[in-house]
């Protein structure tokens, strides 16, 4: 039993939030609305960030999902606005387990990029300048070239967000996996989503917090600065215990063996528990902001409206909370003292 | 590696021992309240007996009755320990308090005197911090400790002593320099309630029962060398015992996942009550208690790699105790008209646990610093936001 960041995973946070709080500050949030920073991919890519999960034999790091979620939860904390979830947790280690080696070579270099289409996801983001999709269903997982899809726009609250209704009329594209091993793979994909997509909450959560303290310590009011009145010290520590009680949720999550019995439920209790930390830090620095926190001026409402987007995704609350209901309920669950881990 | 969330087959054969000793020896019946005289009586006991099975207080050093458990060990034992329902530990201000501050700030001569006692059950110890006018301002202590030769005379009061009424000795902070303020010339020391001069007098509980007390000192004599510490060093190390009791310690894990074990069951045994609201908080307790068992088994691992703990142990002492005061006002709610039964009615659901679960679970957010200071602390310390 081990359950802490090694020396490594210590230099990685680091040098991720180093990398991310210098590439990545609120005025390139401003300058991007709408669009994709293709710059910005490039240096992601040139880090190694996409990599991460590829083996080394093929170009990646052959590190892990926890090394993953980390970077993810870094990335969060500056709202990167990239599809870094969608690439280096979804395609990049589906793709080199099916031996795509050309498409993992075009996304880890960050020439490429590639969207994954699975029915959690109804609105596919950054479609535009995709070279190819990853399909997911069931039964079957497929590559298509980016000419077979039909995309309509849509629009999300987030303006960093780039949505689109995608199609395609039929399955023109490459089976990679069929059968029982394309519903495992679906799993997965599933899985590593909804991880990452709460460790980018826990980030989204934890820079609201940092924003919020911020402005809390140089805003004055009746001749102080507000973060030294008691009531909203109060709503400051509320958010920060919150946030420090789901980040081992999320690490467990990553951490866990897909295989593991418990690894459902372990994802659902993640997604919930970062995705309430996220909600309510976004509602404790609102506060703190005041009518600036209501403005499009305040940086604040980039990681906000981040935060309502993703809570949507990979599994809602409702998902989420149906699948722990199943586990607690359960006639004769494995509940109580003892029975966190194997 | 770094994430390795499973036990050894060393701690799969620790948890087995734990549990077979448990099964053998934990009381078929609840005990009395510890809060009073008979009820006391057999805690002791039970502290005894775990004592002669070396389980007291496991990760203590082997000299002094422990076992020398690492802190994943010591959060097996907890589990096992509860998963049992073995009773509460009469013990907890020594062993879980006192005992650690005196392994860091104790002589070599303070430790052998006062630990394996402490272990053993035949001396039970209370905290006497607080005083009628320094509760969670612990800093405006008044009670004087005069120097005289090789002893100190105490004078002053006391309150919120819980188990003084029933205990041996007493541990707490005391103004050794007349001239000083605030947190500056205080010693911390160690005093034997039997003492001439010293008069216990119970405050009765929420339950009625005399768990709380306050203590009059009246020219007590205590002799020098039971001052832990520097003379003046006393709110220092009082700081660091408080650390103990907001952090890992005082509040295991273990004792809250039963307890949500225990909600769901009663959930399920009222079917006819399972409004939405009732299956949300049901829901919300396993999150939370699984969430704190992370939480802590997270920070072990960290304690053991050599990381300090530090105003962090604010944020457990908040959680938990908001927790455990959330799950008992589900059960309430759950029981309905059932709810206001007490410990002994026939038809008392649990023969009316959750009732006094309920009413000790208020005193959570009070005791061992209120929450708000807590909030102030993570506040200023944690965020470096500006004191007021």
């Amino acid at each position: 039993m081990e359950f802490r960041l090694s020396q490594d995973q210590k230099d990685l946070v680091e040098g991720a939030a180093a990398f991310f709080v210098g590439e990545c500050p609120p005025a390139v949030l401003r300058r991007l609305e709408g669009g994709m920073c293709e710059e910005l991919w490039s240096k992601v890519a040139q880090m190694g960030f996409l990599g991460i999960l590829a083996p080394e034999e093929v170009g990646g790091l052959g590190l892990d999902l926890i090394d993953l979620t980390l970077l993810v939860e870094q990335a969060g904390r500056v709202a990167l606005p990239l599809p870094v979830v969608e690439n280096a947790g979804l395609a990049v280690p589906l793709l080199a387990q099916c031996g795509e080696s050309e498409l993992l070579d075009k996304v880890m270099s960050g020439s490429g990029r590639v969207i994954v289409v699975h029915p959690a996801v109804p609105f596919v983001n950054h479609a535009e300048q995709a070279c190819a999709a990853i399909i997911c269903k069931r039964e079957r997982i497929g590559v298509l070239p980016a000419a077979a899809l039909r995309l309509e726009k849509v629009n999300s609250i987030d303006p960093l967000r780039s949505l689109s209704r995608v199609s395609y009329d039929a399955w023109h594209g490459k089976e990679v996996l069929v059968g029982e091993a394309a519903g495992e793979m679906e799993k997965q994909v599933f899985t590593r989503a909804a991880v990452l997509t709460a460790a980018e909450l826990l980030g989204l959560a934890a820079g609201m917090i940092e924003m919020a303290t911020e402005y809390a310590k140089t805003r004055e009011q009746f001749g102080k600065p507000i973060g030294s009145f008691q009531a909203l010290k109060h709503h400051l520590a509320n958010a920060f215990v919150k946030l420090e009680f789901a980040r081992p949720v999320v690490y467990r999550a990553a951490a866990l063996s897909p295989q593991t019995s418990k690894i459902d439920v372990a994802v659902a209790h993640a997604k919930l528990a970062a995705g309430d930390a996220a909600c309510f830090a976004a509602e404790t620095a609102i506060q703190v902001f005041g009518g600036m926190g209501y403005t499009y001026e305040a940086d604040l409402h980039f990681w906000m409206k981040r935060v309502w987007a993703l809570q949507g995704l990979w599994g809602d609350r409702d998902f989420h909370t149906s699948r722990l209901e199943r586990y607690v309920l359960a006639d004769g669950a494995a509940l109580g003292p003892g029975q966190t881990f194997e | 590696m770094s994430f390795d969330l499973t036990y050894t087959d060393r701690q799969k054969a620790f948890r087995a021992e734990v549990r077979a000793w448990m099964a053998e020896n934990v009381p078929g019946q609840r005990l009395p309240s510890l809060d009073t005289a008979e009820g006391f009586a057999q805690h002791r006991a039970w502290e005894r007996r775990l004592h002669a099975g070396g389980w007291s207080m496991v990760t203590w050093p082997r000299d002094y009755g422990g076992r020398g458990c690492d802190l994943i060990e010591w959060l097996i034992f907890e589990e096992e320990y509860y998963r049992a329902e073995a009773p509460l530990r009469v013990s907890q201000n020594g062993i879980f308090l006192l005992g650690p501050t005196l392994m860091e700030f104790g002589t070599p001569e303070q430790k052998a005197r006062f630990l394996p006692p402490m272990a053993n059950g035949d001396e039970i110890w209370a905290q006497a911090w607080s005083e009628p006018n320094a509760g969670s301002d612990m800093a405006a202590i008044r009670a004087r400790a005069v120097r005289e030769g090789d002893h100190y005379v105490v004078s002053g009061q006391k309150i919120w002593s819980s188990r003084a009424v029933f205990a041996d000795w007493c541990f707490g902070i005391f103004r050794t320099d007349p001239a000083s303020r605030r947190h500056k010339g205080l010693s911390f020391l160690l005093i034997p309630l039997s003492a001439k001069g010293v008069t216990v007098r119970p405050i009765e509980q929420l339950d009625g029962d005399p768990g709380f007390a306050e203590i009059f000192f009246d020219d007590v004599k205590v002799p020098v060398g039971n001052r832990l510490g520097a003379e003046g060093q006393g709110w220092s190390i009082a700081m660091a015992t408080a650390g103990f009791e907001r952090g890992l310690m005082l509040r295991s894990p273990a004792r809250f996942q039963k307890t949500a074990e225990r909600l769901v069951a009663l959930y399920k045994s009222r079917a006819d009550r399972a409004t939405p609201e009732a299956k949300a908080a049901v829901l919300r307790a396993w999150q939370e208690t699984e969430a704190y068992c992370l939480n802590t088994y997270y920070t072990a691992s960290r304690l053991m790699s050599g990381a300090a703990i530090g105003p962090e142990a604010s944020c457990n002492k908040i959680f938990w105790s908001e927790m455990d005061r959330r799950m008992h006002r589900a059960a309430m709610a759950l029981m309905g008209a059932f709810a206001e039964l007490e410990e002994g009615t026939p038809e008392a659901i649990d023969d009316g646990r959750w009732l006094d679960g309920y009413m000790f679970s208020l005193a959570g957010p009070i005791y061992a610093g209120t929450n708000e200071i807590q909030r102030n602390i993570i506040a200023e310390r944690c965020l470096g936001l500006p004191r007021s």
